[in-house]
């Protein structure tokens, strides 16, 4: 068994105050989820909806990309080779289910997809607060009636996703590439928009972009940082409206190691000996990526301001306009909206509304004001869809005009 | 919320970034087009531009109105259909959605300019060859857009019926495309019939324009978004497929039914024949009619035919100097000089010898009433569908607009646009390529060709001088002042009529490559045909708004740039087969028959939405930029070839790139299962 409990070692969790807080006024009570995020093709995404469907579970699907390298030799037999990325499409299946079901969803999930074998897909979950008009639950009869193996030995611990909200189009790619030569893991992008910049102005908002291409990448926790800070320097983020990126802790995942296609060096790629050593070593510890000279940079932590929340909130997407309103009034900006189609439990439950699922990162003094504020205009009380997730967020960083 | 004021000078900075990358992008997109088209011009052609002024003006305008119209497209029109469509589906049943998929498919098939581009297909074709297609054109045009229009409603409606039950594309497909194959071969074997299936597959082709196929693509995407469930509907896609299949239908069920009026195809002199006077009659309203199509449409020989003695026809020749109400009874608005120029055969030129000949080279058409017109087209294009939108959003949803200037700025834009485009096009870009396209049979031609008939009044002979070659033998020439550049002419004999004093010189233009030769002027042509084909899709905004529109839906997967590439090669390969079919007097049915079976079997192996991404695209690319260009040169072909009609060649640039697409995706397709199933094995065996 893993011997490394992440969370649990952290002082201070604002999640957790939200959570006080909330169950000492009596009116909402939150409930501790695990959420599950599975990352998968499009070819096998069809089993997975399946698996849910039978779970019993209320996900909801966004599209995105994974994006690999891929080394080719050049044409016509001439010298060096061509590294190229490839898209390859993908779906991804959010839900929530109680923690003490969430290891066995997962090990059933990725018997389901096969996603032990590298080039099928991620799953991680992350353990968050969440706010629903029903107690998220399971089809236990069915989970019990599942045989399926215990993957421990394929799970990681200790990770954490770093999520990178860019401005500028086509910068996707770009932070894509530094993912893949950093050899961090397959990185994940899907597209959103962000309308915080674009509201506060008057028709010349129309030269700015809503659209926001959105980076996820899963990494060890003690890495995260130092990557968070070379990603920063590399795209450029401590420049105005380029975009921002903050860290969320994974209590558990499977990350998919086929960073690259193609001509191989060697009897197995760097990420599968890496993969290999994790396996060997429970965990994920034993990489060190930073030199002396990174550590000290590390001792400087003015870049980064700690103890964030990341609230997100799906909901119906006329509703979603009010409740990002209600965040700016206490002062909770630059929310980042996704489309998300709700997979439907049965397939004649009717015309379902159109969702959106909105993130935001919220720093610690404020997370307690804004949860009250959505809580108040929300209508999670009668809604069965709305959801409204509060997750720490030990590491941001967003460029503030000064 | 209160906005925040941006200085002037931070406003400008912003504004100038904006429109320098939009405008960059469409400088990019019309590029090569315009880069092909001079250099076949200039460089292998050898023809120096026309009035390259006015061209490169119209070049301007193009850039200016493909940007203004992205733009507008993106800020309003697109916004605003998602809106109406993610409504719909909440507030209103699947009856009364399908009554505004219907009315919206009507009033933008109404609206849509390219329309009358089937006019100017069908411009050269005689009463006498295609009586039925001659019919449809002319006594039943507004029948013809009416029956297209429902067409399209139909589908429109029918297309969100399928996304409102989430029901799969495929079977749509595979029953309505082997109907209109059927329907097609029987159509072959009458005489009739078969003219019209290059009109019908063209109609299909031409009704999903730049304005609608955006807003249609909008709406699909918000309706299946708001009803879909899961990933099963092809995102939104597959509206333009059966809006351009549908029509062809339509006008097929109106062409069979007319049918039964229009008389059987005849040669001139029969048609022209008192006998047959009764049948002919039946498409023009009255016997003076009928004497003036046989003026201004046909030969000497139907003149003759139709006066049925030579006496009375005699007379009629010559009363077209001395009597002008027998003139305009005869040939309408038609100046007899240009009837004489243009229509007359030689004995009837001699017969009106005595006749002073003025020619005006007049040209160059006002720039002003360009634009008037186009303003016109442009506001019927935009006007009515944006006010659709608006009244079904505001007054029966009961929806409020979300960034409403920003809307309505969109829709201004859409217009200035759609008016600057248009009005480039003709001006600019159509002139280029029509010049190209009339240079074009030279290529093959193994003749000179008959560029232009000068008449000069008051020849005097004692301006000619004789010269001499090393051979000895000696030739008269004369000195032509054209426009005051001064150019020796050789003078022929023949060409000078004693009696009225007139000589008229005859300009023209040696064929390209020697006689020999031509089977590489054809490949020259089909070359030729590939680029424009190629050249003005990645010009075509209904393919770039497309592009954009998958690129959100398959989040990069299938880059904007990477589609319009695909969809630019297949219109390419189009447009060659198109080609050859007027090259080689083939009948259409042997190209859209196979290219749509092919199609049939590609579509039963890929993905729902990959097959609603490529047979949309296929009903997107024939827009105002491709439209005029390849009808230019289509119907200079096949004037030069004497082939009745240019129909066929946009159905042709609408059947490939279904294909190109389609391939594409099987085979991004293949490499992903490959990559998965290789990893699987792998891990198996280890």
């Amino acid at each position: 068994m893993n011997k490394e409990h992440p969370i649990k070692e952290k002082v201070f969790s604002p999640s957790r105050t939200v959570w006080r807080t909330q169950m000492a006024k009596g009116i909402y009570s939150p409930h501790r989820v695990s959420r599950i995020t599975c990352i998968v093709n499009e070819l096998i995404s069809e089993k997975v909806s399946v698996f849910l469907n039978d779970l019993g579970v209320t996900a909801y699907i966004e599209n995105g990309r994974f994006v690999r390298e891929v080394t080719k030799p050049r044409r016509f037999n001439l010298p060096g080779e061509k590294v190229s990325l490839r898209n390859i499409p993908v779906d991804i299946f959010r839900f929530t289910v109680p923690r003490e079901n969430s290891k066995k969803v997962i090990d059933n999930i990725i018997e389901t997809g096969e996603l032990h074998i590298p080039g099928r897909g991620t799953i991680f979950s992350q353990d968050l607060m969440e706010f629903s008009k029903e107690q998220p639950s399971v089809n236990i009869d069915f989970l019990d009636a599942t045989t399926c193996r215990d993957y421990s030995d394929v799970l990681l611990h200790k990770l954490s996703c770093v999520v990178c909200v860019l401005s500028s189009p086509g910068s996707g790619e770009s932070l894509a590439k530094a993912a893949l030569d950093l050899g961090l893991c397959v990185p994940l992008v899907t597209f959103g928009s962000g309308n915080y910049m674009r509201d506060q102005l008057g028709l010349i908002r129309i030269t700015i972009s809503p659209e926001k291409e959105i980076v996820h990448l899963v990494m060890p926790e003690q890495d995260s940082e130092s990557i968070i800070r070379i990603l920063i320097e590399q795209l450029r983020l401590d420049l105005p409206g380029r975009g921002f990126i903050y860290q969320t802790p994974v209590s558990m995942g499977l990350l998919d190691t086929y960073l690259k296609i193609g001509k191989q060096k060697y009897a197995a790629t760097i990420e599968q000996i890496i993969a290999a050593i994790d396996q060997l070593k429970s965990g994920t510890g034993w990489r060190k990526r930073l030199n002396e000279e990174h550590q000290e940079k590390k001792s400087i932590k003015s870049l980064f301001p700690q103890n964030n929340c990341e609230i997100s909130i799906i909901s119906d997407e006329d509703r979603i306009d009010i409740l990002r309103e209600a965040c700016l009034k206490v002062g909770a900006t630059g929310a980042v909206s996704e489309k998300v189609i709700p997979l439907a439990r049965k397939v004649n439950e009717g015309i379902s509304s159109t969702m959106i699922r909105s993130a935001i990162n919220v720093p610690a003094d404020i997370t307690d004001k804004v949860v009250d504020m959505l809580l108040e205009i929300s209508t999670i009380r009668e809604d069965p869809t709305e959801r409204i997730h509060v997750l720490d967020s030990p590491a941001a960083y967003v460029h503030k005009l000064k | 919320m209160k906005h925040k004021k941006v200085p002037l000078r931070d406003a400008l900075v912003m504004l100038s970034g904006y429109a320098r990358s939009r405008i960059i992008a469409q400088i990019r997109s019309v590029a090569f087009i315009i880069i092909y088209l001079i250099i076949f011009q200039v460089l292998i052609l050898r023809v120096p531009l026309s009035n390259a002024l006015l061209t490169a003006g119209g070049i301007g305008l193009v850039i200016t109105g493909l940007t203004f119209f992205l733009e507008g497209l993106v800020l309003g029109f697109m916004p605003l259909g998602e809106r109406v469509g993610v409504k719909l589906p909440a507030r209103a049943g699947i009856l009364v959605i399908s009554v505004f998929g219907l009315i919206l498919g009507f009033v933008a098939t109404l609206a849509e300019p390219a329309i009358t581009a089937l006019r100017t297909a069908g411009s050269t074709v005689t009463a006498w060859e295609a009586p039925l297609l001659y019919l449809i054109l002319h006594d039943y045009a507004e029948w013809l857009i009416l029956s297209v229009g429902i067409g399209v409603g139909v589908a429109v409606a029918m297309g969100m019926f399928r996304f409102y039950y989430n029901l799969s594309i495929k079977p749509f497909i595979l029953i309505i495309i082997p109907v209109l194959l059927i329907i097609s071969l029987f159509f072959v074997s009458d005489g009739n019939l078969e003219r019209i299936i290059g009109l019908a597959w063209d109609c299909g082709a031409v009704t999903t324009g730049a304005v609608t196929v955006p807003l249609v693509l909008a709406l699909g995407i918000g309706i299946s978004r708001a009803a879909g469930k899961g990933k099963s509907t092809g995102s939104g896609f597959g509206i333009v497929l059966l809006a351009s299949a549908l029509p062809v239908l339509a006008v097929y069920i109106l062409s069979f039914i007319l049918n039964f009026r229009a008389p059987e195809p005849s040669s001139e002199v029969e048609f022209f024949s008192a006998k047959e006077r009764k049948k002919s009659l039946i498409l023009f309203g009255n016997e003076e009619q009928l004497r003036r199509y046989a003026f201004t449409h046909g030969t000497e020989k139907g003149r003759i035919s139709y006066f049925n003695n030579v006496e009375s026809y005699q007379s009629a020749i010559l009363s077209l100097n001395n009597d002008p109400a027998t003139r305009s009874s005869l040939l309408g608005n038609l100046p007899v000089e240009d009837w004489i120029i243009n229509n007359a055969s030689e004995t009837e030129r001699e017969m009106l010898s005595y006749l002073k000949l003025t020619t005006e080279n007049n040209k160059t058409g006002s720039v002003g009433k360009t634009f008037a017109l186009e303003a016109y087209n442009g506001a019927r294009a935009v006007i009515p569908l944006s006010l659709l939108l608006l009244i079904v959003l505001t007054g029966f949803l009961r929806e409020k607009i979300r960034y409403k200037d920003e809307v309505f700025l969109g829709i201004v834009f859409t217009l200035i646009g759609m008016i600057l485009l248009t009005s480039g096009i003709k001006l600019g870009l159509a002139t280029l390529g029509g010049d190209v396209g009339a240079q074009l049979p030279r290529a093959f031609a193994h003749e000179d060709k008959f560029i232009e008939r000068i008449v000069i009044n008051n020849f005097d002979k004692s301006l000619l001088y004789t010269t001499i070659s090393t051979d000895g033998t000696h030739k008269s020439y004369f000195n032509f002042n054209d426009n005051g550049t001064i150019l020796p002419v050789e003078f022929i004999e023949d060409q000078f009529n004693e009696a009225g004093r007139t000589y008229e010189h005859i300009i023209t233009s040696p064929p390209l490559f020697r006689r020999k030769l031509s089977v590489l002027g054809i490949f020259l042509v089909l070359i030729f045909a590939y680029g424009l084909g190629y050249g003005a899709t990645m010009a075509e905004p209904a393919l770039n708004a497309m592009g954009i529109t998958v690129e959100g839906i398959t989040v990069g997967t299938i880059k904007k740039a990477q589609l319009v590439q695909i969809v630019s090669l297949g219109v390419g390969s189009g447009m060659l087969l198109g080609l050859c079919r007027i090259l080689f007097n083939l009948p259409l049915v042997w190209f859209i028959i196979p290219s749509y079976i092919l199609l049939i079997l590609l579509t039963i192996f890929s993905d729902e939405e990959l097959t609603a991404i490529a047979w949309d695209s296929g009903g997107v690319t024939t827009g105002p930029v491709t439209v005029p260009l390849v009808l230019a040169m289509g119907l200079s072909i096949s004037g030069e070839m004497n082939i009745p009609d240019g129909f066929g060649l946009l159905a042709m640039a609408s059947a490939l790139p279904i294909i190109s697409v389609l391939l594409y995706g099987l085979l991004i397709k293949a490499k992903q299962r490959r990559s998965i199933l290789l990893r699987r094995n792998t891990v198996a065996n280890e």
